[in-house]
């Protein structure tokens, strides 16, 4: 191992291993190293107290506890400069704890949100045309009367985006410009303005629940989204409309989705996020005829991953180089990462 | 107006929709004749033989002998228009038709919208491995996500056969939302028109070779039966979807099992059937990587509504006297005025 490589190390896998090596490999001077969960742990802390840049997955029940970037990780790894997620979501990342050990937590935002968004729009179509449903009830059941699973269309209904970023955005224009959907958006990060811009009405979360035909989740998970879509969301809505979530588990409170779905509160949903991932066969949820399960698979397409890892090792690359990362989460680091960069690579960062 | 009653309609058991009885209840001249398939036939008969218009069934509820061909119209000698129930009308012979001087009309473009967005589904559903992923969440835990790696529709190229209606708007969503490149077979359309629609010409044998997706709209006829076999199949992408929302037999079923056991294309959505609906031992049923669904992607509330008040209205303009909007066998016109006028005793406005 060169002494004095800059060094990113990731566990298991990358976005995509062939494109995240070939941004690197056009770099001498970075040192690219793949640890194993079950490997020795002494090997692993050895690796990481070196590591400059900490590529981690964002699946919580992927990565052991140990190695998720918390407090107790950042004290065992002096050099570390930024942890990067090989997603848009980091909640493997205690990004409070990162900021007070001067460490940049950098996610790839923006790469899956095609993929993301043809899944909520998928969803959509497979639940108000029940199309697995018939699916299911031809190959298990046989004898189907066609009258019995007439749908709807989606062509000039009303969704409903909770979290208007790079994936509420793209969904937002998908709905307003192909089936000239009335879109309204629940962020309180954004102004009506803003709001405007990306194609969506601001609307407060409420409303939001009682006017929409679709609910589409597409806010990252953190203190104040969990459980955020709970029974009084539920209650609100439509007995025709669709709750669709590809964003994370524990944002929806699954109980009460079981719940107005066995009352019939609603018409379906579509779920790729689970409190628990993967969910079991014997998940309350899975019982019902009118849900659509993926196994958080709605970023995850040939094109996303390629694009995540080129995104991530160019970001980790430009940090390296002490140049700011155009994706930083936790910006209000920077002074204190600006003396550490130069203590440990000894030389100052670019954008001081 | 002409007096009560005087021009007999005949259909078996329902309208899609009761809108139809609604708009056909203003008028007194006309009198739907509802008969049932298990009625006396000799009865049915009479009112057939009696009938000046007969609204026939889709394909998958029409129970024979009421199928209008050659033996059936012989019998019927007082009929002047056959309207079928959607765009297709491949249950009609419109060569006996258009003999007997017996205008076919149809009602094309009342459900665009439910098929474009079923089909879009499909795609969206077969290329994202939804279908596949919502089995195996409700089955099992011995899967591995990535296994479940999806492709995006995004910038690729989808194949669109038959550019009517539902294959313009096909044409308009893929290129629309996701800048894919539309190809277009429609032998029946110049390079020119085929423009129009939003799509390039293109022979077949080069739509199979360069598309991602190929979609299937054209009606069924002695030219599109059988038209996708083995040879079509193998002339696909390994990667590429074939997906059918138009009519059972355009594709040949047991060759477009093997292609997808083969692995010679990469998944297939079928919402038609050679026989409908399938036996559970049909092949297609037994294959993981496709998605069958019956015969409703034109059957959505909105499109039944759609499709009831366009025959309805459509009636009401054929027993005006005027000429109808969607004839199918223009050809049949001259022989049509004249039958008109000799058996309801009126002239048509022949405006033709």
């Amino acid at each position: 191992m060169n002494p004095n490589a800059k060094r990113i190390s990731y566990f298991e896998y990358l976005p995509n291993n062939e494109a995240f090596k070939e941004v690197v490999a056009r770099r001498a001077d970075v040192d690219l190293t793949r640890m194993v969960y079950a490997g020795p742990e002494a090997d692993n802390w050895k690796q990481l107290a070196q590591t400059h840049v900490y590529q981690v997955t964002a699946a919580r029940d992927d990565l052991p506890r140990q190695y998720f970037a918390e407090a107790d990780l950042l004290a065992r790894c002096p050099n570390l400069l930024a942890v990067s997620s090989n997603g848009a979501g980091y909640d493997t990342v205690d990004a409070d704890a990162c900021t007070a050990a001067g460490v940049l937590v950098v996610n790839q935002t923006g790469g899956n949100k095609e993929a993301v968004a043809e899944h909520v729009l998928g969803l959509m179509l497979c639940l108000c045309k029940r199309i697995m449903e018939t699916d299911r009830y031809m190959r298990h059941t046989g004898g189907i009367n066609r009258n019995a699973y007439m749908g709807t269309e989606i062509q000039g209904k009303t969704i409903g985006i909770v979290g208007l970023g790079n994936v509420g955005s793209r969904v937002a224009q998908i709905c307003r410009a192909a089936f000239d959907m009335r879109v309204l958006a629940y962020d309180p990060y954004l102004t009506a303005e803003q709001c405007r811009e990306r194609g969506a009405e601001k609307s407060e979360l409420h409303d939001l629940m009682r006017q929409a035909d679709y609910v589409s989740i597409n806010c990252p998970r953190n203190k104040e989204t969990l459980n955020l879509i709970d029974e009084r969301c539920y209650g609100l809505m439509k007995p025709t409309a669709f709750f669709i979530t590809t964003a994370r588990g524990g944002i929806h409170n699954e109980a009460a989705l079981a719940k107005a779905l066995s009352e019939k509160r609603i018409a379906g949903a579509g779920l790729d996020v689970w409190d628990v991932e993967p969910p079991k066969p014997d998940d309350p949820l899975m019982k019902f005829e009118n849900v659509v399960a993926s196994p958080h698979t709605a970023g995850v397409t040939y094109e996303s991953r390629w694009k995540m890892a080129t995104f991530a090792a160019e970001q980790a690359i430009q940090i390296l180089d002490g140049e700011r990362p155009p994706r930083l989460i936790n910006p209000e680091v920077w002074p204190a990462y600006a003396r550490r960069f130069e203590a440990i690579m000894g030389r100052s960062v670019k954008d001081a | 107006m002409t007096r009560k009653n005087s021009k007999r309609l005949a259909y078996f058991e329902s309208w899609f929709h009761p809108v139809a009885d609604e708009i056909l209840a203003r008028r007194p001249d006309i009198q739907p004749v509802r008969l049932e398939y298990a009625g006396d036939a000799e009865a049915n008969w009479t009112a057939m033989a009696e009938a000046h218009g007969y609204q026939v069934s889709a394909r998958t509820e029409l129970r024979a002998p009421w199928f209008p061909g050659r033996s059936m119209l012989a019998r019927c000698p007082n009929l002047l228009a056959v309207s079928s129930t959607g765009a297709g009308y491949d249950v009609v012979d419109v060569d006996a038709c258009t003999e007997m001087g017996i205008i076919v009309v149809n009602q094309s473009g009342t459900n665009k919208e439910a098929v474009a967005e079923h089909a879009l589904g499909m795609m969206l559903c077969v290329s994202k491995q939804m279908i596949q992923s919502d089995r195996a969440l409700r089955r099992d835990r011995d899967w591995d996500r990535g296994g479940f790696t999806g492709r995006e529709m995004r910038g690729k190229t989808v194949g669109v056969v038959g550019l009517g209606q539902i294959g313009t708007r096909t044409a308009e969503l893929c290129g629309g939302l996701f800048r894919m490149r539309v190809l277009a077979y429609d032998p029946y359309l110049s390079a020119e028109e085929i423009r129009a629609r939003g799509a390039e010409k293109a022979e077949l044998a080069d739509l199979l070779r360069e598309a991602d997706y190929v979609s299937v709209h054209c009606p069924r006829t002695a030219e599109t039966l059988g038209m996708f076999g083995a040879a079509e199949f193998a002339a696909m992408k390994p990667t590429a979807y074939f997906v059918n929302t138009a009519r059972g037999g355009i594709h040949d079923e047991p060759a477009l099992a093997d292609a997808l056991k083969r692995g010679l294309i990469a998944g297939a959505g079928i919402d038609v059937f050679l026989d409908e609906p399938p036996p559970m031992d049909h092949p297609l049923l037994g294959l993981d990587n496709v998605i069958v669904s019956m015969h409703i992607a034109g059957i959505t509330e909105e499109a039944r509504e759609a499709m009831a008040a366009a025959a309805a209205e459509q009636w009401i303009t054929i027993f005006d006297g005027k000429r109808a909007p969607r004839i199918v066998n223009p050809e049949a016109w001259p022989a049509y005025v004249a039958r008109f006028e000799k058996i309801l005793g009126f002239k048509v406005e022949d405006n033709a």
